[in-house]
């Protein structure tokens, strides 16, 4: 029908060309539509932390659960990605004589960016896979229309607890992470690679700044409260019994994940802005 | 009272409720028959404002519900209780925090009266002080519906609502549930809304039966005049029968 030289074979064209504008309309409307949905939860969150009943001990459980229940696995983490980027850096800066600024290097790199994001991508794989699973499996087995029916405000009750919890946790956890890391740096660069111990340690005091700690904490505190939000919401969109809740925590991992990382570059950006002069 | 006027109602492309009117009459038992997804659990959520509908009404007690707040429309939730269709327990607590949480969160209940608060309600449904400590998961059926009833009836609402309370039980369970349903209503006088496909049961306790088909009121009356219903969709449902149609589009 396509060959059709009759001119029947401008209709097909026409029609798929209108079927893929159709089909980009649709997606385009959903992203739009997913957007504003997110917007709305997220503008709820914040409403609703100063409404009350305050749910302090809904807080500090869910601050347990994502910041004190995380550590083991950010120390461990932390450990070896401070070892490996330690003997990374040390093997290269060898090849120029200048393996005393392993320590400045990993301090660094750990403050600005390693910390912040790791630590992020490791709540997100433990904690916001558990968030999205736990809301969903309430929500498909209507224990979210449960606490409706009870007049109790699930947003309230569920969201604002487990998102507050994220941002405040988040923060704290990169700060062990970039602590233990640095051990982890000085343990293979000084103790293993035979670095003196004085210069890895004073360059480190020299080239990292507080300025630098203190943007990569507050660039975790927006991943905590990124990254709590997607889970909750995808948690609480979720549909199609089992199978939804498998959708849904799927979604929230990814979506947190990669938002992560893309939100990252902007705020590094913005913050590399501000204390320029500093 | 509770009224629904010209409702409608569609998931995607399936339409639910077809201009719907039902009124609910106050302190009475009513009780909604109806096919497998003809819309009964969504006619009970709309009471809630669950669900909002895209055209009509639905008030209770004088509040349209679409046209209220969040705060109004929780307000207006505190008169309700409800029992779910799979009872709806938090499973991640017990029997005991389950049945206790609407009464710490509106009575701000705790310590020695919210246990003896409980240790009543428990009572009233037969469930054994051993129970309370128990997670959902570990409670068979029948029990978990009697604790999602305890739970419901907890801040003695003025209206109840059940989603299909004997669904899945045994036949001396589902007499027990009945039982509950109707000691229930004397004792506390309040509006009861049943959804249920147990026609026995229904008969037993029903002031009012209302029978939904395809989006609308088919039928609506006292068990007397469904007993003598002659309506073949009528009749087929209530003895059991599948029309040839139905059995045909097998």
């Amino acid at each position: 029908m396509l060959s059709d030289s009759t001119g029947a074979k401008a209709v097909p064209r026409v029609v798929m060309g209108q079927r893929l504008i159709e089909s980009l309309g649709h997606s385009c409307l959903g992203i739009v539509n997913y957007l504003g949905d997110f917007a709305i939860f997220c503008r709820d969150t914040v409403a609703w932390l100063f409404r009350k009943p305050f749910r302090a001990k809904l807080f500090i459980e869910q601050a347990s659960a994502i910041g004190l229940d995380s550590i083991p696995i950010i120390a461990l983490v932390s450990l070896f990605t401070g070892m490996v980027f330690a003997l990374q850096s040390t093997y290269a800066f060898r090849l120029f004589g200048a393996e005393t600024l392993v320590g400045s290097t990993v301090g660094l790199s750990l403050a600005r960016e390693i910390a912040p994001v790791f630590a992020a991508l490791m709540v997100t794989a433990r904690a916001g896979s558990s968030m999205a699973a736990e809301l969903g499996t309430m929500r498909v087995s209507e224990q979210i229309d449960a606490l409706d029916s009870m007049a109790v405000y699930p947003h309230q009750y569920l969201v604002v607890p487990r998102v507050w919890a994220t941002t405040v946790m988040l923060p704290l956890l990169t700060v062990i992470f970039n602590f233990i890391g640095i051990i982890g740096a000085y343990l293979v660069a000084v103790l293993l690679l035979n670095i003196p111990e004085g210069p890895f340690l004073s360059h480190l005091y020299d080239f990292v700044d507080p300025k630098d700690v203190v943007g990569g904490v507050l660039k975790s505190a927006v991943f905590g409260f990124l990254l709590g939000s997607l889970s909750c919401f995808e948690g609480f969109r979720t549909k199609n019994g089992a199978k939804g809740v498998g959708i849904a925590t799927t979604r929230a991992v990814v979506f947190s994940s990669v938002s992560v990382l893309v939100v990252d570059y902007f705020l590094t950006q913005i913050i590399l802005e501000v204390t320029r002069n500093w | 009272m509770i009224k629904f006027a010209d409702v409608y109602k569609s998931f995607g492309k399936q339409t639910v409720l077809r201009g719907l009117n039902l009124t609910i009459p106050r302190g009475k038992i009513t009780v909604i028959l109806g096919r497998s997804g003809e819309g009964k659990s969504v006619l009970l959520k709309h009471m809630l404002g669950l669900i909002r509908p895209e055209k009509g009404s639905v008030v209770v007690d004088g509040q349209e519900l679409a046209k209220l707040d969040p705060f109004a429309l929780n307000e207006t939730r505190k008169k309700f209780g409800m029992l779910f269709q799979n009872s709806a327990l938090f499973d991640s607590m017990t029997v005991f925090e389950n049945i206790a949480f609407p009464l710490r969160e509106h009575k701000k209940l705790s310590g020695e009266a919210l246990h003896k608060a409980v240790s009543e309600l428990v009572t009233v449904v037969g469930l054994k002080p051993e129970v309370m400590p128990k997670y959902p998961s570990e409670i068979s059926g029948g029990m978990r519906k009697r604790v999602g009833l305890v739970r419901a009836i907890a801040l003695k609402p003025q209206i109840l609502l059940y989603d299909e309370p004997t669904t899945g039980l045994d036949p001396i369970m589902t007499d027990v549930i009945g039982s509950l349903i109707l000691n229930t209503q004397r004792s506390l006088g309040i509006t009861s809304v049943v959804i249920s496909h147990d026609i026995g049961s229904t008969y037993g306790i029903a002031d009012n039966i209302v029978m939904l088909h395809e989006g609308q009121i088919l039928m609506e009356g006292p068990p007397e005049n469904f007993k003598k219903a002659t309506d073949p969709v009528i009749r087929n449902f209530l003895e059991g029968h599948a029309s040839a149609e139905q059995k045909a589009a097998l």
